[in-house]
């Protein structure tokens, strides 16, 4: 009688792990899937007279080969490798519409001075002018087109921001809804339900995708999962819902991730994941390239209006404004809304309103420029009023220039000797003008500044074209062109960070996957050993059944 | 180490979607035959090429500007060119026309040849560009440097600056005023009011300028007085017709010699002096001679006096001649300069060139070790993929 049943436990306990590792051959690809392992135990023996007899065998219970451990590892590196990731997908993207020579403003800042070059070489033509204005065209579209570029970027995040929350809902509640499977599944003894805990930890994978996450195991078997610092996305058999709210901290028009139905801005605490790459490149490269474009164009209509309101047009007048708007302070909306204030290329100042002129008198090589006129307040035609143009004559006994426009009286040191190219500054009440002196005057010497409305003037063309290398941005540190360097070379340098950053996280990642996989993957070598093993076990057990039909027959025989 | 199959197949299949990548990114270098696709490949390398390249198209825009400056300095150069060998052939008919084996119609003639040389210089003197634009009317290009007098310079000062190099600035133009305009002196004499109608007649006259003034005073009876404030020099007796030389006198005494003519009285005196103007232009000058000639009042008597337009004259020539060494002078800077920016962009696109542009023998040997890469990965895998127990089962 014994023998049977042992043979029976035989067959059905190897049956079962027959069928487990058909469970397993069939799963070899299915993504997160941990293999099991049937644990085979000795039934209780029997109690015969003085002797245990051993009764066959018997299923344990089926093991899911499974790291903990790992799996959390896992998680951690997903998620930073897909934040680097997104990361650096976004700030690629940034960092080629900036170095593109296309749309670089690189190019299109060095045009428009070459243009205003050619102003200066031939400040009568009208066809110069235009292609002055032309580039200024270009330019100002450069800036558009840079700015419209990153706005769109923003708001293709608020989409992917808007996906990333949906699915990330889904996900949570797949998770809820697996605790509930997972907690009344296990209430029997001891069992687990392996093939729920696989897919439960799946989802908490793929969650990690989107988000880094933080798990804790429950009693029950169920697991809650923390986002951002400690916000519960799932508590148990309950989910929370996130949610797509207003940036109110930032800018209302576009996206941020709210929490719950209170729907509380969390988008500052969520790190790692696709949500936080593409925060982050919000942060630290939209936001920081646009504002840095904004002061550039700030710094361009800064400094170009001034040059230009110093100078005066073809057609006599005061210079206006190149590029609007003024004052900048309204470009915060964006560099995109900087543009070409003048439309006739007359209205080019290319000339100084101011010239000087050497007395017949004057022997000495001594030389007096004008190097810039102040405009604040504005200038107004004409720069010296009848009689009072300002006469500047040399005293060699005193080494010194006296200056008068009949009213005042002033005096600057020059002395021949060391301080040729010296600049002095004419203040108020005399026009306020910056002059540039040069050679050798002789006593007497004397030059008179007084006005100009020459077309064939280019000084201020000159001045604007000088403006190419000065530096002008960042408290006098930059010039327009350096500060585009420094834009590209930092989001560059983000974007290259962001891959290597990639690169170290999938590395680290395909690392701890093939030590998890090592332990979890299936192995069809080993499950075919394993069919074999189990199928001859099963043909031998089968034997049992045979002998045992044997050892029967041959009693009944005997009676 | 176990290795689960999944993990065999996602090895291979990575190691070949590595290979693949590479070889991709090798391929764009060698089809663009450039190193860096995007500024975050190498962000160093980025911002250096951005700088080296405005570098390059700068310098490129200074050798541009530098042939706009020669064109215009050619031009000026051509005009003045002309302007020299005009008031050269002016001078020539000067002197001939001073020649005093000249009748009244042969000066006539001279003098019309010469009017006709001085329109010439006017017209040379209001040439335009080939922007209609005044050569010589310093910043006013639209305004005609001179009328049809010649007598007075309508332009300004203004001297057109062209950027050729950093820092370097080369004049473009000059006005009118600092090249047909000249200082000009005229030999004035003033009969001091004295009692009697004597004369003082001059029979020849050196070409220095007659300053300071000198003053020739005749007393009663016979006593001539030479005085030019410093110096006195007393010539006794003296009478009417004789001829004296006053750098005979005393040497600080201008080359002139002179006689009163005339019944002679005490009191009688004259003074002597160059007046200058400051800047007389070359037209007015020339009129005048020519004009002078017509009406045969070039002798030494004569106001103005003729030794001054030959100095008048030369002035101007010098003047014509120094600004064209001037030209010459910022012509060879502007080369100068053009060859600096030459070599300059040559070094800055070879600099250029090793940032930016792929070595082609690098590459392609890359392009071969990673095909041979990605082939061997791809036939492990097939091979590897084959080996399983079910095989034999």
């Amino acid at each position: 009688m014994s023998l049977l049943s042992t043979g029976l436990s035989a067959l059905t306990t190897n049956q079962t792990s027959l069928a487990t590792t058909s469970h397993n051959i069939s799963n070899v690809n299915t993504e997160g899937y941990s293999r099991q392992r049937v644990d085979q135990v000795t039934t209780l023996p029997n109690l015969e007279g003085s002797y245990y007899v051993g009764t066959g065998v018997t299923v344990g219970g089926i093991e899911r080969l499974y790291d903990e451990f790992l799996a959390t590892q896992i998680r951690t590196y997903t998620s930073q490798q897909a934040q680097s990731d997104a990361f650096a997908q976004l700030a690629g993207q940034i960092s080629d519409i900036l170095g593109s020579p296309t749309s670089s403003l690189s190019s299109g800042l060095e045009s428009f001075f070459n243009a205003a070059d050619a102003v200066a070489n031939d400040p009568t033509s009208i066809a110069a002018r235009q292609v002055l204005l032309s580039e200024a065209e270009s330019l100002v579209n450069r800036f558009s087109a840079i700015d419209q570029r990153l706005l769109q970027l923003d708001s293709q995040l608020d989409g992917q921001l808007n996906i990333a929350v949906d699915e990330i809902n889904v996900i949570s509640r797949g998770i809820a809804e697996l605790n509930i499977a997972i907690s009344e599944a296990s209430s029997d003894v001891g069992s687990q339900p392996n093939d729920l805990l696989d897919q439960r930890d799946q989802l908490i994978n793929r969650l990690s995708e989107f988000v880094s996450v933080s798990t804790v195991k429950e009693d029950s078997g169920a697991i809650s999962v923390f986002i951002g610092n400690g916000q519960a996305l799932v508590v148990g058999q309950t989910q929370v819902d996130l949610t797509v709210i207003p940036d109110n901290s930032t800018d209302p028009a576009r996206l941020a991730i709210g929490y719950g139905s209170t729907g509380i801005d969390i988008s500052r605490q969520l790190s790692g994941g696709s949500l936080g790459g593409i925060l982050q490149v919000r942060g630290d490269v939209i936001d920081s390239a646009r504002t840095e474009l904004n002061a550039l164009a700030t710094g361009l209509i800064d400094n170009v209006n001034t040059i230009h309101q110093q100078g005066v047009t073809l057609d006599g007048n005061i210079g206006g404004n190149l590029f609007g708007p003024v004052p900048p302070s309204t470009l915060v909306a964006g560099a995109s809304n900087i543009f070409v204030a003048i439309t006739d290329p007359r209205d080019v100042a290319a000339a100084f309103p101011a010239k000087v002129s050497t007395s017949v008198t004057t022997s000495g090589t001594g030389a007096v420029e004008i190097s810039s006129i102040d405009i604040t307040p504005p200038l107004t035609l004409p720069v010296f009023a009848v009689g009072a143009d300002i006469q500047i004559t040399f005293d060699a006994a005193t080494n010194q220039y006296t200056v008068t426009d009949g009213v005042n009286n002033t005096t600057f040191a020059y002395d021949p000797a060391v301080d040729s190219g010296k600049t002095v500054n004419l203040t108020a009440p005399f026009v306020e003008l910056t002059l540039t002196l040069t050679g050798v005057p002789v006593d007497g010497d004397q030059f008179t500044i007084g006005n100009n409305s020459a077309v064939g003037d280019n000084r201020n063309a000159l001045a604007l074209a000088d403006l190419r290398a000065e530096k002008v941005l960042a408290g006098g540190t930059q010039s327009l062109a350096d500060a585009y360097d420094i834009l590209i070379a930092d989001v560059a340098t983000r974007t290259n960070r962001a891959d290597i950053n990639r690169q170290t996280q999938q590395g680290l990642l395909d690392q701890v996957e093939s030590r998890f996989s090592s332990i979890s993957g299936v192995n069809l070598d080993e499950e075919a050993a394993n069919l074999i093993r189990f199928q001859q076990a099963y043909q031998a057990a089968s034997q049992i059944i045979t002998v045992s039909n044997t050892v029967f027959n041959s009693l009944l025989s005997a009676i | 180490m176990r290795i689960s199959t999944a993990q065999i197949f996602q090895q291979g299949l990575t190691a070949m979607l590595n290979q693949q990548s590479a070889l991709a990114k090798t391929q764009q270098q060698l089809a663009t035959g450039q190193k860096l696709a995007s500024p975050s490949d190498d962000p160093v390398a980025a911002v250096q090429i951005l700088t080296f390249e405005r570098e390059f198209n700068l310098l490129g825009q200074y050798i541009g500007n530098a042939n706009v400056a020669n064109n215009k300095l050619s031009l000026e150069e051509g005009v003045l060119d002309g302007a020299t060998n005009v008031l050269q052939r002016i001078r020539e008919l000067a002197v001939q026309g001073l020649n005093a084996t000249n009748s009244q119609s042969d000066r006539s003639d001279i003098a019309q040849e010469i009017l006709v040389l001085n329109d010439e210089l006017l017209s040379l003197s209001n040439t335009k560009d080939a922007s209609g634009n005044y050569l010589f009317s310093g910043f006013s290009t639209n305004t005609k440097p001179y009328d049809s007098t010649g007598a007075a310079y309508a332009g300004d000062e203004g001297q057109r600056n062209i950027q050729v190099g950093p820092d370097v600035l080369v004049e473009t133009n000059d006005p009118g005023s600092s090249i047909f305009e000249a200082e000009h002196g005229e030999l004035v004499v003033t009969d001091n009011v004295g009692p009697s109608s004597a004369s003082l007649n001059i029979t020849s006259l050196g070409s220095n300028a007659i300053t300071p003034a000198v003053t020739v005073s005749f007393t009663a009876p016979d006593t001539l007085t030479v005085d030019d404030g410093t110096n006195n020099v007393v010539v006794s007796p003296y009478i009417a017709g004789q001829s004296i030389v006053l750098s005979d006198l005393n040497n600080n005494f201008p080359d002139i010699t002179l006689q009163l003519d005339g019944t002679l009285a005490d009191g009688d005196s004259y003074t002597l002096e160059t007046q200058t103007t400051l800047s007389k232009t070359v037209f007015s000058t020339v009129n005048e001679f020519a004009n002078a000639l017509i009406s045969n009042t070039v002798s030494s008597n004569d106001s103005p006096n003729n030794g001054e337009f030959l100095t008048n004259i030369s002035s101007v020539l010098d003047t014509v001649i120094d600004t064209k060494a001037k030209i010459g002078a910022r012509i060879n800077v502007i080369e100068q300069q053009e060859e600096i920016n030459q070599s300059l962009s040559l070094s800055v696109q070879e600099t250029l060139s090793e940032i930016r542009d792929l070595d082609y023998a690098e590459a392609i040997s890359r392009l071969t070790a990673q095909s041979t890469a990605l082939q061997a990965a791809q036939q492990t895998f097939a091979r590897v993929q084959n080996l399983t127990l079910f095989n034999f089962l």
